[in-house]
């Protein structure tokens, strides 16, 4: 039941309480081109909560090592990118290899796997000392938090795209980011404060 | 060198200001936002993405043409980790307070959307030249504003710069969130936006940011990612539309190698198979030609176009059968019709001469009188 608990609750953490995307900032840039390109929502989100779980599980469970724990952010970084990449290579043969998939899928598995929300998920694991559940619901949480902040900027973008009274200079990406900025402060507001890692 | 530098001032109009990676594509967002903060943390972020988009760039332009897409994205990423490594520890050593507090940040930037992009946009399919030119135009138009949102928030969020206090009165500490980020963003793409429209009112830096799919329903994704793009079994079934077309998640790519979304090739044929293929390739093109020598050209042609020719035809037959039969019938009805008709005009043209003969002889009698000679002279007077 504690595991449970621990796992729903660094899920929530992630996804609304500290939303990553709108409180750290974190695969912006892919949530604010996702918006626009709403069709490829769904399947992005299930790769980039499948490449954030495992590879966040992983670290944790190499943190227990001690040669690992030892080592600097550096070290850490190395380490983490290296559990990525293997991570990605596995997940590429069974998508590419077994599942046959189509070049479409495999190219989303690559933009899935190296961006920066991703990657921040170990480091937030590292620094807050999660244990495994909670790496598992960070994980997921984070996958959560892309499709949430994706919606809620396609559901905006759709808004600001109808509206003809903003100004010609506003128009297009000045909004979408003034827009992203409003929606960053209301979910800084939820969780009280910045990203603090 | 004059055409040199034409092509550097265009490339860094074009990459740097009217389509910005940051303020008009929307790439490489979260560094500028999460780390820029001060005027320090500015600087580092500027030298390790300039730095690394231009080493990457030109290593993916040099070495990586080959390699599958899904390959030269993990490259990417692992040079990215290379390359931050020795800048990490270079500022750990110069500034240690700032680059502690930025320490997440700094490998995050190795991923960084902007390296990925125009690594496969432009370095993968051009020549060393262009690829160096547009990492550098690249680089100055991500640094300006990099510099202009980290001046800008450490002068207003916490009145200082470069970590001398200046005394303001006011401080926004707000602006140095993410959200402040964000904020001066928007605020910022709009006076670019403004000014490049006085400036070059034919340049449209709006179309970098494609909008025309907003309005597409999430669901489709999913449907077809589990119907079809994952379904190990789709051939068999022939569930796989054979004329689906290639479309790009973030615009990664587009390159006219990989536009086909067929099942890829992931791993070579060994070279035993394909020398046994071309063997038998060649054996088989062999072959034919001796058969055709052997056949004469006319009965060949005889042989093989004939039969073709006459099923061509009687299926064409049947098919417009029932069309030819219609258009028989309708004939036939017309010709009717202008049969009767020409009957029906003949009688009133019959009946009408009838009618006019005796008014044509008081006619006759009327025209000889008028023709005397006291008429005549009456005329000429009047």
């Amino acid at each position: 039941m504690r595991i449970v608990a621990e796992l729903f609750l660094a899920a929530l953490y992630a996804m609304l309480l500290q939303n990553f995307i709108f409180t750290g900032g974190y695969g912006a840039s892919e949530a604010v081109r996702m918006a626009a390109k709403p069709k490829q929502l769904y399947p992005l989100t299930v790769f980039i909560m499948l490449f954030s779980t495992s590879a966040s599980v992983i670290c944790v469970l190499l943190e227990q090592l001690k040669a690992v724990r030892a080592l600097g952010t550096i070290g850490h970084s190395l380490v983490f990118i290296g559990v990525l990449a293997v991570v990605y290579l596995i997940i590429l043969f069974i998508v590419a290899g077994i599942l046959k998939a189509k070049r479409r899928t495999i190219r989303r598995l690559g933009i899935a796997a190296f961006n920066t929300l991703v990657l921040a998920v170990p480091f937030i694991n590292y620094r807050a000392g999660f244990s495994v559940p909670e790496a598992i619901g960070s994980g997921i949480g984070s996958g959560l938090a892309f499709a949430i902040a994706v919606r809620l900027i396609n559901l905006g973008l759709r808004r600001l795209s109808e509206n003809e009274e903003i100004p010609e200079a506003f128009k297009g990406t000045p909004a979408i980011f003034i827009y992203v900025a409003l929606l960053s402060l209301a979910f800084a507001g939820i969780s009280g404060q910045g990203m603090t890692l | 060198m004059a055409d040199k530098s034409v092509n550097l001032a265009d490339s860094v109009k074009n990459s740097a200001v009217i389509k910005n990676p940051v303020l008009f594509e929307a790439i490489g967002i979260a560094p500028v936002v999460a780390m820029a903060v001060s005027l320090k943390t500015a600087v580092m972020l500027s030298v390790i993405s300039t730095v690394e988009l231009i080493i990457i760039e030109s290593f993916a332009c040099l070495c990586l043409k080959k390699l599958k897409h899904s390959f030269r994205v993990l490259v990417y990423a692992v040079l990215g980790v290379l390359i931050n490594v020795p800048l990490f520890m270079l500022f750990n050593r110069l500034a240690p307070n700032e680059t502690a507090n930025v320490s997440i940040f700094l490998p995050v930037i190795a991923v960084n959307s902007l390296i990925a992009l125009h690594c496969e946009r432009v370095a993968v399919k051009n020549d060393f030249k262009t690829t160096f030119l547009d990492a550098v135009s690249a680089s100055i138009g991500y640094v300006l504003i990099i510099f202009i949102i980290g001046i800008v928030r450490e002068l207003l969020g916490s009145g200082t710069i470069y970590g001398y206090s200046l005394n303001l009165p006011v401080k926004f500490s707000g602006l140095l969130l993410p959200f402040g980020g964000f904020l001066l963003l928007g605020f910022i793409a709009a006076f670019f936006k403004y000014r490049i429209k006085k400036k070059y009112p034919d340049e449209k830096p709006e179309s970098a940011f494609n909008l025309s799919e907003i309005s597409q329903s999430h669901f489709e994704g999913i449907k077809s990612l589990t119907q079809q793009e994952l379904n190990p079994f789709s051939d068999m079934f022939g569930s796989v539309t054979a004329n689906e077309t290639y479309e790009n998640d973030l615009d990664f790519g587009g390159l006219p190698s990989e536009t086909d979304d067929s099942q890829p090739k992931l791993f070579k044929t060994p070279r035993k198979d394909k020398a046994q293929k071309r063997k038998a390739a060649k054996e088989n093109k062999k072959a034919k030609t001796e058969a055709k020598k052997a056949a004469s050209p006319e009965a060949e042609t005889s042989q093989e176009t004939q039969p073709a020719a006459a099923k061509e035809r009687t299926e064409y037959v049947s098919e417009f059968s029932e069309f030819d039969d219609i258009l028989a019938t309708l004939d036939a009805k017309q010709e009717q019709k202008q049969a009767e008709q020409d009957e029906a005009y003949k009688n009133l043209v019959e009946e009408i001469e009838k009618a006019d003969a005796p008014e044509e002889a008081v006619e006759s009698t009327n025209s000889e009188e008028s023709v005397n000679p006291e008429t005549e002279t009456e005329g000429d007077e009047v």
